[in-house]
Parts: C-alpha cells; structure tokens; sequence
C-alpha cells in the first residue's frame, strides 16, 4: 500500500483520535450506518491495510468504493483529515491490484474510447446547440460544457449558452477538443486515465488562447479549478462557474433579469461547489436577484450539506443507494416548503430529477441556469 | 467465566443472522476492525484493541432481547456500543464475544411539550436530537465533547458530563425513566416520573454502568426551553488560585454559571476563566451584570468577547486537536474544592516529571473538577499509564474520585477498590445477582 504514504500522517492523526465527528452528516453511514463506511472506520481500515493487518478483498474494495466523496467528513473533521483523498489514493491502489467495481469500468472504456462516460458518439457532442446560439470564433472566455450536460442535462447547456448571449459575453467551445474533464476516473481511481484527459484538456484550452473557462458543472468545476493545477501544473487561464459568472453579470448590470418566477425554491450545494471549493453564496446571491422567488434554506445546508448520493462513482456502482440517498434530501426540501429544488450541478440534476420522478414527488427540479434563462427577456 | 462459548463461532453469527437479519450483523475483519476500540488513548498502534467475533446491529428493543437471550444460554460476552467515542475502552470488546451496536435504533419516538420530556431510542445521537429539540423551541442540554457523535445510551452508560451541566447538570440527572434489556433476557421498563419513593431507584443501577448489567434500549429524558439569551464571558486572572477562588464566590453568591472553565497557565503565570449563562432573557442579563462586577473587583481582566464566542464555538473540537501532539489523553479527576488548590499543586509537580505534554489544567463545570487533558509519547505508553495512577491515587487520597465522568473502562479496573471500598462489594453482589453468567462487558467496571 506505497501509495498511503502520501496520506500516512492524516491515516496516523485520525487512528489517534478515533471522534467520529465524520459520521452524522456522512453520506453513506448516516443512511446504511456500518463503521467500515464511515471516514473513521475506512481509516482504520486503511491503516490496518499498511500494518499488513487485513487482506484486500472484494468485500473491503466494496466499502471504500460505497463513498460518494462528498467531503462532510473533512470539512467536520477537527484535525482537518483529507479523507477523501485517503479514500481517492485507497481506491486508485485498489484498482492497481484489480478490485474495480465492473460499472465503474463500463464508463472507463467509454471514456477511452469515445471521451465520455455514457458512450455517445463524440461528434454529437454538441448536438444540443441552437442554430441561432452566438459562438465565436475568437474570444477570451471559454464554455466547457462537460459530459453530463452535452449528453444527459442539455437544458443546462442551451440556458447556459442563452445567458450568455443575453448578457454579449463572448465566448468560444472547444469542440472537437472537449474531452471528460477526468473527474469520473480520478473519483473511481483511475489516475492514469484522469491524467490523459486532463493534459489533452489543458492542451485544448491552451490552443484557443482564452484568459476564461466558464463550466456549468460543479464537477467539470472542481477537476479543471483544483485536480488540474494539482496534477498537472497551474492552468493559464481562471475557471468560472455559472453560478459566479451570473453574480457577476447581475452585480454588474449585464444580466437583467425582468420576468417574475413566482415560486418558494431551496437550494442544493452540489458537494463539488461547497464543501469541495467553497462557492456557496454566488448561487443564492443569484436566486435572490430573481424577481419573485422566494429562497427558503432546507435544515442541512451550505457545509453542513446533505449529498445527494451520486458522486464519487456511487451513482454507477451503486445505483439503488443513490436514489435513497436524494430521496433523503428531497424529504428534507419538502420539510421547508419548497416548490421547487435548485441546483448548480447536472450530476445532481440527474440523480434528483431521477429520485423526483421514481418517488412521484411533486417538487419541481431546475438548474440555476434555467430558472435565470426563464427570466431574461 | 472466561470468554466461555459454548456453541461454535458460526453457529452464533448464524443464529444472530436469525434474529436481526444477515446484513446485520458482521463478521469480516475490515468490519470488525473499526469496533475493536473505542477513543481509549492508550489503544494506540501497535496495541489496536480487541477484534469480536461479530457486531450485531438489532434495530427493536424485542431484537436485542433475543439476542442477549440466546447470549445468555450460551454464555457469549456482550459488549453494548453506542459511538464508540468513550476515553476509557468501556465500549472495547471482549475477545471473541460480540458487539451490539445500538446505531440502528436510532428514533426519537416522542416528544411532549406538556411534559417536557423527550423519549429516544438509545442509538440517538446527541446532536440530532438537540437539532430536533431546537425547532420545537426546546435544548436537552447534555453537551459532552462528544456531542457531535455520542449516542442517548452511551451517555447514559458512561454518566458523561457536558458544557452546559451548571444549569442542566450531568447526563444522569437528565434520565427520567429507561427501558432496559437485563442480563437474562428480561425487559425493565422503570416508571415516567422523575422520582417514586417506592424502593430502589433501580434505573439509576444502569446510569454509569457501562453495559455491565444490561442493554438500555430506550431513554425517557427531561427536556428545557430553548434559551432566549446566551452570553460568553472570559477573564484573565493573575494566577489560577485568584480565578478560581472568584469562581466559588460566584458559586457562593448564587450566580451558578451554566458553563465554566478555570484553566491554569502555571507557566505564563496567569489563568483564565470561561463563563457562559443561558436563560431567560432578563434574568441572564441580571446574572451577567452581578457576575462581571464581582469578577471585576476580585481582579479579573474581560477579554474580547470574541475570545468567549471562539472558545464555545471550538468545544467539541479541542479535545481532538490535542491529537496533533501525540495521543491526547483526559485524566479527569475530582476532590472536594476545599482540597483543589492542594491537588493543584501536585498535579504541577507530576507534570514536570512525567514527561506529558499539558494541552489544558483546569477546573471544568463543577468547581471539585480537576482535570488535565495532555499528549503523550506513544512509545512510552506503559509509563505513561503508571503516571497517570499517580494522580488518580493523589485525587482518592484527597477524598476525589479518580473519574468525574468517562468511566472505568480499560483504564481504571484495578483502582475501583480504592475508590469504593465495601461498596465495590455491593456493586459486585448486584452485578452476580443480575448477570450470573458474567456476559454483559465481562470485564466492566472492575467487577
């Protein structure tokens, strides 16, 4: 287990300290409530891996891969333990010693073969855009559009695209550049792939000379932000959310935004813009600009987020999990009133939308970019 | 008995699989590993805690008892397990016996407003059943360090102590009634009323028993108003005997805080006093004005009431972040508070001998309380175990207890005679009375 030298002293502090401050807002333990899916239990389990105390095994690759990443852990621990790169370095470990998860290789291959995850032909990749979109040719800010919304969230992409026209900010796409940004291989272990892709994408934007990527997923967000300049040097160029980039327009008088959206919403923290980068305020500043919503906070919110279950390859792997987890949050926006759920991520979007549809819940679902796109003229 | 079972091993996870279901109990070691400790300091590599056959996850009150039932007849060592988060290894298990995890049963059945009174299962966390209270308007008040992940029944096995224990008091005197699973199988249900003059207060037996004598299921619990105010105070002293003689003038002249904490910084010469009242709104403000003017005239300096805030704010935490230094360890100790400048004393006396590393000494939430709270080098885990007997016999020979609240555990056994004389005796008498056949966390309380 060479590779938990990198976390040994996170490993080290946490078997001292043994709190468990991790488990209430986790994930997966609050829900299925096993320690061995807890952080605190998956580090004692991993360093036990080290003293050559346990053997790996398919059911023990199982309770690392039953993490959906979402970070409560190390936001809540009071010694700061990345536990998520524990588990990110566990997994990738694992993976070298073949206990992968046969879902997580399915869109591995994919994205080998044709640079995403759901197998789509790469040439429809931009299949979503209106012929009447404005895109340049040259600009100095980039949209990234990330798998999830060119393939399964293409509402995103278009509102994305129509704001940013609304507001005459130039912007330019990468395609046939755009590849998976790597944050599905890094989350599931695969480094190796993550690395690949994240070069080419760094290659791509290099090329087309832009000072600004704007990406409309929380999870493109965190990958190109963070994993990037982490692995593979600073980015030349800043990275923008959607939901900053609205702030921004609205603050600045750029984005009107005219038309009532008469509706009680609550917003989700997508764990990639939370409790991963810490963007919290920006999307609310956003929905409290709209003329008429009226915000409402659901119990757990901001760090305190609950996950909504997909992240971290738990969505692939472990699909029925998934759904129980959003029903979770989906009760808990009910318990406030809300009409509507709001988010910033379509990874969230498409596990939420999936929990509203299979439970019959009458809540509504929007991107941010949506409800903003429904109310400019 | 000496971990005595008499039917093989997968005989027992059979039948607990009968009972609770298959996923709920586990047997693989990457699952039992996590449950072979709990935060006692001393289980710290290579020493990692006791590895049981099995944890078994009964998630009804009918559940467990089937389960202690069939321990029972077979003779297999129980250990009872909230969150694990006990100092003094009363949740590690015996070898080769079981763990029941009491996480599953984790409902807050009822709360009533016309009784004040909460009832919840006994895997409730802490925190979750404050964030309940609170939007109902009401707070338990039971703030242990661990509140963040102590359980209703871990706390009530352990008689923890909070931050808020002034106003609140400890987590035994919040118990009103309990369900409880004994020994043999057979279910205690005590009555819903604080106080019966009508023999034995038997549900105080289980109060600080560290599952020796059963399994609490569930808890009936007092529950107060939401406080309409808070404040945080904190003042500088010259040195601890100044601060904490204001704080029993505090006492004495009935401005009881409902949080406190005189802390001793030997070596800055100084020391420092946290304060917290909490109430209703008018009545904290009057306490706050009596209680700043006395602090004022007997020579304490307010500090920004920032540095209050910080300090509640991070209460939960510090313990944990003394873990940077080595293994943190807490020797909770209490004498008479006639007696605690003289154990002062000694206890910085011990400090320079012992070669511990000091993170906190000092008086917390009652005034007989002296604690330290310390790291020390884990690789002389051994020494550090005879030092830390030193105090504790220096708190019993001042007529203390070695624990004021986290438990005998691992770490105290072998005191509790000179803790409690005869009365060990009673205790043992009631232990053999109730559990014959030694199951429940065999090797608990010394007994």
């Amino acid at each position: 287990m060479s590779i938990l030298r990198n976390v040994y002293d996170d490993l080290t502090l946490c078997s001292r300290c043994r709190c468990g401050f991790c488990r209430i807002g986790c994930a997966t333990h609050s829900i299925l409530g096993i320690e061995s899916l807890s952080a605190r239990g998956r580090n004692a389990v991993a360093l036990s891996l080290v003293d050559g105390l346990v053997d790996v095994s398919e059911g023990l690759a199982e309770r690392f891969f039953l993490c959906t990443t979402c970070g409560f852990c190390k936001e809540r621990c009071p010694l700061e333990v990345d536990s998520v790169k524990i588990n990110e370095n566990l997994r990738a470990e694992l993976v070298k010693k073949g206990f992968t998860r046969p879902e997580h290789e399915v869109f591995i291959k994919r994205i080998e073969a044709v640079h995403n995850p759901y197998g789509e032909p790469h040439e429809e990749r931009l299949k979503w855009l209106p012929p009447k979109a404005k895109v340049a040719e040259k600009a100095d800010t980039a949209y990234f559009v990330g798998c999830t919304t060119a393939y399964r969230r293409s509402e995103i992409a278009e509102a994305t695209v129509r704001i940013l026209n609304a507001a005459d900010v130039d912007f330019v796409m990468l395609h046939p550049e755009e590849w998976c940004c790597g944050s599905p291989a890094l989350r599931v272990g695969r480094r190796d792939l993550f690395l690949e892709l994240a070069r080419h994408n760094m290659e791509a934007i290099r090329r087309v000379g832009v000072t600004r990527v704007v990406t409309s997923c929380a999870g493109c967000y965190r990958a190109l932000s963070r994993d990037y300049p982490e692995s593979v040097g600073e980015t030349p160029f800043k990275v923008v959310h959607t939901s900053e980039l609205l702030a921004e327009l609205i603050r600045e008088g750029r984005l009107r935004l005219s038309k009532d959206v008469s509706e009680t919403v609550t917003y989700h923290d997508p764990c990639h813009l939370g409790r991963h980068t810490g963007i919290y305020e920006q999307p609310r500043e956003v929905l409290e600009s709209i003329p008429a919503v009226k915000l409402v906070e659901m119990a757990k919110n901001r760090e305190n987020t609950l996950c909504c279950g997909a992240g971290g390859g738990v969505k692939a792997g472990f699909p029925d999990f998934a759904i129980q987890a959003a029903l979770r949050r989906l009760e808990e926006a009910k318990d406030v009133g809300a009409e509507s759920l709001v988010s910033t991520c379509p990874f969230c979007a498409h596990n939420l939308k999936e929990a509203i549809r299979k439970s019959g819940s009458r809540l509504k679902f929007y991107d941010l970019t949506e409800l903003v796109a429904k109310t400019i003229k | 008995m000496e971990d005595a079972i008499s039917v093989n091993p997968q005989g027992i996870i059979k039948t607990l699989m009968e009972i609770v279901g298959k996923d709920n109990v586990l047997c693989e070691p990457y699952d039992l590993i996590p449950y072979s400790r709990d935060r006692y300091a001393l289980l710290v590599r290579p020493r990692q805690g006791v590895m049981p056959l099995a944890v078994v996850r009964p998630a009804t009150t009918e559940e467990v008892q089937e389960v202690v039932a069939f321990a029972n007849k077979h003779r297999i060592p129980l250990t009872p397990r909230g969150s694990g988060t006990n100092y003094a290894g009363s949740a590690v298990p015996a070898k080769g016996g079981v763990v029941v995890d009491l996480t599953r049963m984790n409902k807050i059945l009822n709360m009533s407003e016309e009784s004040m009174s909460v009832k919840a299962q006994a895997g409730v966390i802490l925190q979750n059943l404050e964030e309940a209270l609170n939007t109902k308007g009401f707070t338990f008040g039971h703030d242990p360090g661990s509140f963040p992940s102590a359980t209703v029944g871990g706390c009530i096995s352990t008689k923890s102590l909070g931050w808020r224990a002034g106003k609140y008091g400890d987590m035994g005197s919040l118990v009103l009634a309990l369900k409880v699973v004994l020994p043999t199988g057979v279910v205690v249900e005590t009555r819903e009323v604080p106080k019966s003059s009508t023999g034995f207060d038997v549900k105080s037996l289980f109060i600080g028993a560290e599952g020796t004598l059963g399994v609490i299921t569930e808890a009936l619990l007092r529950i107060h108003p939401f406080p309409e105010q808070r404040v945080f105070l904190m003042y500088s002293f010259n040195n601890f005997e100044q601060a904490y003689k204001s704080l029993l003038k505090l006492l004495r002249s009935g401005l009881t805080p409902t949080s406190s904490y005189v802390e001793d910084y030997a070596d800055e010469e100084k020391a420092v006093m946290f304060l917290s009242y909490e109430g209703v709104k008018e009545v904290v403000e009057v306490q706050v004005k009596r209680a700043t003017s006395m602090l004022e005239a007997e020579g304490g300096a307010r500090l920004d009431d920032k540095v209050a805030k910080e300090h509640w704010l991070n209460r939960h935490d510090m313990f944990s972040q003394m873990n940077k230094e080595g293994p943190a360890d807490s020797i909770e100790t209490a004498v008479p508070a006639s007696k605690v400048l003289e154990f002062l004393k000694f206890v910085r006396r011990w400090i320079k001998r012992s070669g511990v590393k000091p993170m906190g000494v000092g008086s917390w939430v009652y005034p007989e309380n002296l604690g330290i709270d310390l790291a020390f080098d884990e690789t002389k885990a051994k020494e550090y175990a005879a030092a830390r007997d030193e105090l504790a016999n220096k708190a019993l020979e001042l007529g203390g207890t070695v624990s004021y609240c986290v438990g005998v555990g691992l770490k105290y056994p072998h005191l509790m005679r000179k803790e409690h004389g005869a009365a060990l005796d009673v205790m043992k008498t009631i232990k053999h009375a109730l559990d014959p056949n030694n199951i429940m966390n065999p090797r608990g309380l010394g007994l």
